[in-house]
């Protein structure tokens, strides 16, 4: 168990749960989970897009569910289980999110893509589970992963912001992992060879 | 050189999808102090009087820095060749406000929150002007040069054009807008005693940073150390230091600690550049058969009273349209705004959607497909410059693109498309962007394991040049993509020029080649494999070469520009004024594709930012008090997944190997050129709604487009056809998907 001090007064002890490792920190309950994980646990993973709540690009996974951690105070998530962008690869071998969206171009500087990626496995599962998004046709039928629609995937990832707007990428890499054919990342180049 | 590039996944995905990328906020620094900045609350005026007792006492603050107090920085050339700052004004360097925002204080902390809270506790007395941030209230004089080039040409004579089937003159604004990269602006500056600076900050341009803290702070260049693998982002906004930047870097300085700085979403608003807002007026005159035989171009632009910016929207001008006469010139303002700077395509973007609005109001008015009237008066030369272009094909572009849109079976009214209650119409317009290089240079490392290290202090903010780079060493060496390590982003690497104006692959890419070449020669072997056995031979570390990019042969010879053409279909709901783009369609003439995949994103991101400006992007100033009412990312709103359809990618043409010998041009801003137009011509079409200004917001399009019209008598007739025939409404949209 790694244990960071902190010289702050008015910090707290707080135990955190992270990728499935212990740590225990002392810090302001002013803190959020985000700042608690970039500037006190270095784990940068997770990116600091806006700070209100409004980009996305600091969503993890807490007890599974997808979190804006700058909205999120870290003091209030004892005893539960957070994974960041760097809790998801088992050791060299990639989450098949994340080898989606290398495959399908869904990044380019890479700075929203923990965020979006993090959303993408909640995503799958909340489909998986049943639940519906805003455009959801017939609340009574939510869609099954094989059938998710793009304007679906869109929808349930709105809450996720890329100014480089590698979003058609994103979007083919859900469409991959649900095991649907997306369109090539790639465009269609019709450009003379070079000279030999 | 085989050909190994194509479609190659990015060499820098792994450690983006992963986290284990680094950007310049996350270097874990021991002994960290974290800054904020104090700003200023009015629009205009001076400080009487700042009160930083409260600050200092609060829990944690180590010190509070305001123009009382400011740490030592030196003016710099501010030249561009030895030094350039966006902002020309030092920071803290008096007591005078000139925006809103303006930063005016830093509290530096043990840690972030201590620090923000205590910046809060600053007490500010101000003696308030009233600011000037309405551009119908500002005084516009002639722009000065941008960067050496005149903003003002004329050939022939415009005023003299009195016999022409056509005449439009027609102006057309844009807003404010904000580069908004996802990545905030954010600097770790720290010092190793007095005379030598690491600085972890996002820069497009390594080498140009380097030289600018070293003049600001009074070192050789070499004693300061740039350190920046990986950016959030920039699109213009990231090439220079900012004043949070040297600010930061003074202070810790002053301090002997490391000091960071992160821009809040607030003041990224003003204190990190954006794109001034515009007001164009384009006259054109064409004969019956489309031919033009006039173009004038008169634009307008803003500028902070602290340096100046000049959106060069001319710049397009010559370029696009051939005219016996033609004219241009631009004016400039000084306003009580943050400074503008350069925003993905500055100039090409606003000006072709003025240039590509019109032409589409052209071609209605001469009852001609706009493809056409774009394919007759299409100019072989560079008007300005009288130098022929090197490798053009706009006209591939407009055929290409026409046939696989499915063009030819348009309507050719205006609301004469209806699909599940919505009005659609069809859009097209023309793109372009010049053809910049500049020089860089390359290290290549031949290693005994049977890989390539490739080493330069070029950048990537996410415009896939380290796969660029790698993909060029693969395909000179004939080796795998993978054996391929490359090193980009840091100042003790040669200097590997800027990722900025689209040319860091033009600049680059031949580097790559040559110094690939000249390892396989100093090793004497035909190809990587041969060069390692060799190697190992040797038993020497390293076979290694290192060579530097020419500025392109025969540049009196030729003018080098890229070109493309825009293809899209809109949905509007006028009861609600909603605007959807539901088909896109880009095809570009960039010269040599390095990767089909990078490449892609480029033009996607280029279109979607396009579409970002065209639907939403809009950053408002309070008229009274001057401060910006945007302030975060919900209030500065840009596209998200639901706003945007499949952006379908074409390249054709030829390798441009008049320009360098990889033959390629650059890709990162042409896609953005022309969109805000098309979607406007698509609205245009599918409304009967000429919307001049942007962005295309629900209040515009709700409008009735028979007030909206009324005073223009080229549609009016038109108009009252349809209204009388009443029949827009029965014709069902249909198009083949064969895009």
């Amino acid at each position: 168990m790694e244990v960071t001090q902190s010289t702050v007064s008015g910090a707290v002890a707080v135990t955190l749960n992270v990728n499935g490792k212990k740590r225990s920190l002392a810090i302001e309950p002013r803190v959020t989970l985000l700042d608690t994980l970039r500037e006190h646990l270095g784990l940068t993973g997770s990116k600091k897009g806006c700070d209100h709540g409004q980009c996305g690009a600091c969503t993890v996974l807490v007890d599974g569910q997808r979190v804006y951690s700058c909205l999120a105070l870290a003091v209030m998530q004892e005893g539960k289980e957070i994974v960041t962008i760097e809790g998801l690869a088992k050791d060299d071998v990639l989450h098949p999110v994340q080898a989606a969206f290398i495959d399908n171009d869904g990044l380019q500087c890479g700075y929203c893509t923990p965020g979006q990626i993090c959303a993408t496995v909640a995503l799958l599962d909340e489909v998986k589970q049943g639940s519906s998004s805003a455009i959801t046709p017939n609340l009574e039928h939510p869609p099954q992963l094989a059938e998710l629609s793009e304007a679906e995937i869109k929808e349930r990832l709105s809450g996720n912001l890329c100014r480089c707007s590698a979003y058609n990428g994103i979007v083919a890499a859900v469409q991959q992992l649900v095991g649907q054919t997306p369109p090539s990342a790639a465009a269609d180049v019709m450009v003379k060879e070079m000279p030999a | 050189m085989s050909k190994v590039m194509g479609a190659v996944n990015r060499k820098d995905g792994r450690a983006k999808v992963t986290g284990n990328a680094t950007y310049a906020a996350e270097h874990q620094i021991p002994g960290l102090l974290h800054g904020y900045l104090v700003t200023a609350s009015i629009g205009s005026g001076q400080i009487k009087s700042i009160d930083t007792s409260q600050a200092e006492k609060a829990k944690g603050v180590v010190a509070v820095f305001t123009h009382k107090n400011p740490p030592k920085i030196f003016k710099p050339s501010n030249n561009f060749i030895s030094s350039k700052i966006y902002e020309a004004r030092l920071p803290l360097s008096d007591a005078q406000v000139h925006y809103g925002g303006q930063i005016i204080g830093l509290v530096v902390a043990d840690t972030f929150e201590q620090a923000k809270h205590a910046a809060h506790l600053v007490k500010v007395e101000y003696e308030t002007q009233s600011p000037l941030t309405e551009f119908q209230k500002a005084t516009f004089k002639e722009a000065p040069p941008f960067m050496g080039e005149e903003l003002k040409f004329e050939k022939g004579n415009v005023a003299t054009v009195n016999n022409a089937a056509v005449k439009i003159e027609a102006t057309y604004t844009t807003t404010t807008e904000l580069n908004a990269p996802m990545e905030p602006h954010a600097i770790i500056a720290q010092w190793q005693g007095a005379d030598a600076l690491t600085i972890y900050e996002p820069t497009q341009w390594v080498m140009g940073s380097q030289r600018t803290y070293a003049e600001l702070f009074g070192l050789p260049a070499e004693r300061v150390r740039i350190i920046t693998p990986y950016l959030g982002g920039g699109f213009g906004s990231k090439a220079m230091p900012w004043p949070h930047g040297i600010l930061c870097a003074a202070v810790a300085r002053h301090l002997q600690r490391p000091v960071k700085v992160v821009l809040s979403r607030r003041q990224m608003t003003v204190n990190a550049g954006h794109r001034s807002e515009t007001e164009q007026t384009i006259g054109l005159a064409a004969a019956a058969d489309g031919k033009l035989m006039a173009i004038a171009h008169d634009v307008k632009s803003s500028t902070s009273p602290v340096d100046t910016f000049t959106e060069p929207c001319t710049r397009v001008t010559p370029v696009m349209y051939s005219a016996p006469n033609l004219r241009y010139a631009q004016e400039l303002a000084i306003m009580n705004v943050g400074t503008p700077t350069f925003m993905r395509a500055p100039g090409e973007n606003p000006g072709m959607w003025a240039l590509e609005s019109a032409m589409d109001e052209l071609a209605w008015s001469l009852k001609l497909d706009p493809v056409e009237l774009r394919l007759r008066n299409q100019t072989q030369e560079h008007q300005h410059q009288n130098l022929p272009f090197s490798a053009k094909h706009f006209t591939d572009c407009l055929k290409v693109g026409a046939e696989r849109f499915g063009w030819k079976d348009r309507s050719r009214q205006v609301r004469s498309l209806l699909r599940d209650g919505q009005l659609v119409g069809w859009g097209m317009a023309g793109a372009t962007f010049p053809a910049l290089q500049g020089v860089a240079t390359v290290k290549v490392r031949l290693l005994p394991d049977s890989t390539v290290h490739v080493l330069t202090a070029g950048n990537d903010m996410g415009t896939g040049a380290y796969t660029m780079v790698a993909g060029v060493a693969a395909e000179t060496l004939g080796v795998s993509v993978e054996k391929v390590r490359v090193e980009m982003g840091d100042s003790q690497l040669p200097d590997g020029g800027m990722a900025g104006g689209s040319m860091m692959t033009a600049s680059l890419a031949p580097a790559v080649i040559k110094a690939c070449q000249d390892v396989l020669k100093s090793a004497d072997c035909n190809d990587a494999t041969d060069a390692w056995a060799a190697l190992r031979q040797s038993g020497r570390a390293a076979f290694e070469a290192t060579a530097t990019s020419a500025p392109p042969e025969g540049e009196k010879k030729w003018a080098f520009q890229s070109w493309g053409a825009h293809f899209c279909e809109v949905t509007v709901d006028e009861e609600i004024g909603r605007l959807q783009i539901t088909r896109w369609l880009s095809v570009m003439d960039i010269g040599r594709v390095m990767n089909a995949k990078t490449a892609a994103s480029q033009v996607r991101g280029g279109v979607i930012m396009g579409i970002g400006q065209a639907l939403m992007e809009e950053c408002l100033l309070d008229p009274n008090i001057g401060y910006p009412v945007v302030y975060d990312l919900a209030t500065y709103h840009f596209p998200s997944h639901a706003d945007i359809p499949r952006i379908d990618v074409v390249f054709v043409g030829e390798p441009d190997l008049n320009f360098n010998l990889a033959g390629a041009r650059g890709v990162g801003e042409i896609g953005i050129t022309g969109v805000s137009a098309v979607i406007a011509n698509a609205v245009y079409h599918a409304t009967g709604k000429r919307i001049r200004s942007l962005p295309l917001t629900p209040e515009k399009l709700m409008a009735d487009f028979r007030a909206l019209t009324a005073d223009e008598t080229r549609d009016a007739q038109e108009m009252k056809e349809l209204i009388a025939s009443n029949k827009s409404h029965e014709r069902v949209a249909g198009h083949s998907q064969n895009v």
